[in-house]
């Protein structure tokens, strides 16, 4: 899997709702023996993510990525402190 | 009263069954219990508690893999290193009110991993912080960590329980015990929020495809119970023994 990039949602959608059309989305739900059980929980390929304004990144197997650009792991700032046993309420 | 009944699992080892009155079963040893995409992907995972609380995941590569072995038992392996594998549950707020939640895992990868959780910051989650061998601790998401005095080693399979009265007035106070063992003292956390949304794998799915601030849980999940109520010592210990026996932990 890879990340790649978008300038837009629009291209981002554009691109996403033919790779699920070319591989048959919804995909049905199987058993573990693979037999179709019930109604189709997976309706999505991917998601994307906006990181500025002309950036929205989505995460993709090479295969289904042609002519995509190559990016990487968005990184997002974390406010998170770690206290000993408890935060001062 | 107790209600013991005696479960088979595939190694043909018979253990006890945890006791009745759980608010969320999650089993990963029982096939019947999921519905694939393709292969192992997991796109529900359901509940065996009886009330209907089934994880689902309906994005193709966010779906946890089920091709873990845990003492010979299958388990849910969750990635964490590029695509992050997550699943939800939109109707079941278990932090609202007393819980005791009791899981084996396998933490592999990630930081601030996360064995339950809420969906996004500012929400409660019980996991363990983001030092390797990590702390048991409890985080509001992306905000702050409580952490205790034990530790479950990367690539190490533990039973880890939390108890607590639950959230009330934004505060949480969890005591943590690792198989069996009791924690030195509570951890606690003010300003939280609750919501009826119950994540595994991650803490956050507003920064999709389930990139959670950059942390989640990387490793196997093999089960997980959570009791509405403060189990007593007695019952909490039958839990965690049939836990610790059916995982070989």
């Amino acid at each position: 899997m890879n990340w790649y990039t978008f300038t837009s949602k629009e291209a981002f959608n554009t691109w996403h709702e033919a790779l699920k059309t070319e591989l048959g989305y919804p995909l049905p739900s199987i058993d573990k023996e693979g037999n179709v059980i019930g109604e189709p929980y997976t309706t999505e390929y991917t998601s994307v993510v906006q990181v500025s304004e002309n950036d929205w990144r989505t995460i993709a197997d090479p295969e289904y990525a042609q002519g995509l650009e190559l990016s990487t792991k968005p990184v997002f700032p974390d406010e998170r402190i770690i206290y000993a046993n408890s935060e001062a309420l | 009263m107790l209600n013991q009944i005696a479960a088979i699992h595939g190694t043909g080892v018979t253990t006890p069954a945890p006791i009745a009155g759980s608010a969320l079963w999650l089993d990963a040893s029982d096939a019947s219990t999921f519905t694939f995409s393709s292969g192992t992907r997991v796109s529900e995972w359901r509940d065996k508690s009886g009330n209907a609380r089934h994880m689902t995941q309906a994005t193709s590569v966010s779906q946890p893999d089920r091709s873990a072995t845990q003492n010979g038992l299958s388990a849910v392996y969750f990635n964490v290193s590029n695509a992050e594998y997550f699943m939800r549950n939109t109707s079941y707020n278990w932090a609202n009110s007393a819980f005791t939640m009791l899981c084996v895992v396998r933490p592999m990868t990630g930081e601030y991993t996360s064995y339950l959780g809420q969906d996004g910051a500012g929400y409660l989650q019980l996991g363990q912080d983001a030092s390797y061998p990590s702390i048991l601790s409890i985080s509001r998401i992306s905000q702050a960590t409580a952490s205790s005095n034990l530790t479950l080693a990367q690539n190490t399979t533990g039973q880890i329980t939390y108890k607590s009265a639950g959230v009330s007035s934004g505060s949480v106070t969890v005591q943590i015990y690792k198989s069996k063992v009791a924690a030195s003292g509570t951890v606690t956390l003010g300003s939280l929020s609750t919501q009826a949304v119950t994540m595994i794998g991650g803490s956050r799915s507003d920064q999709a495809p389930g990139i959670f601030d950059n942390y989640g849980s990387g490793g196997y999940l093999c089960e997980l119970l959570v009791y509405p109520s403060q189990l007593s010592d007695t019952d909490r210990n039958q839990v965690e023994d049939y836990l610790i026996a059916k995982w070989g932990v």
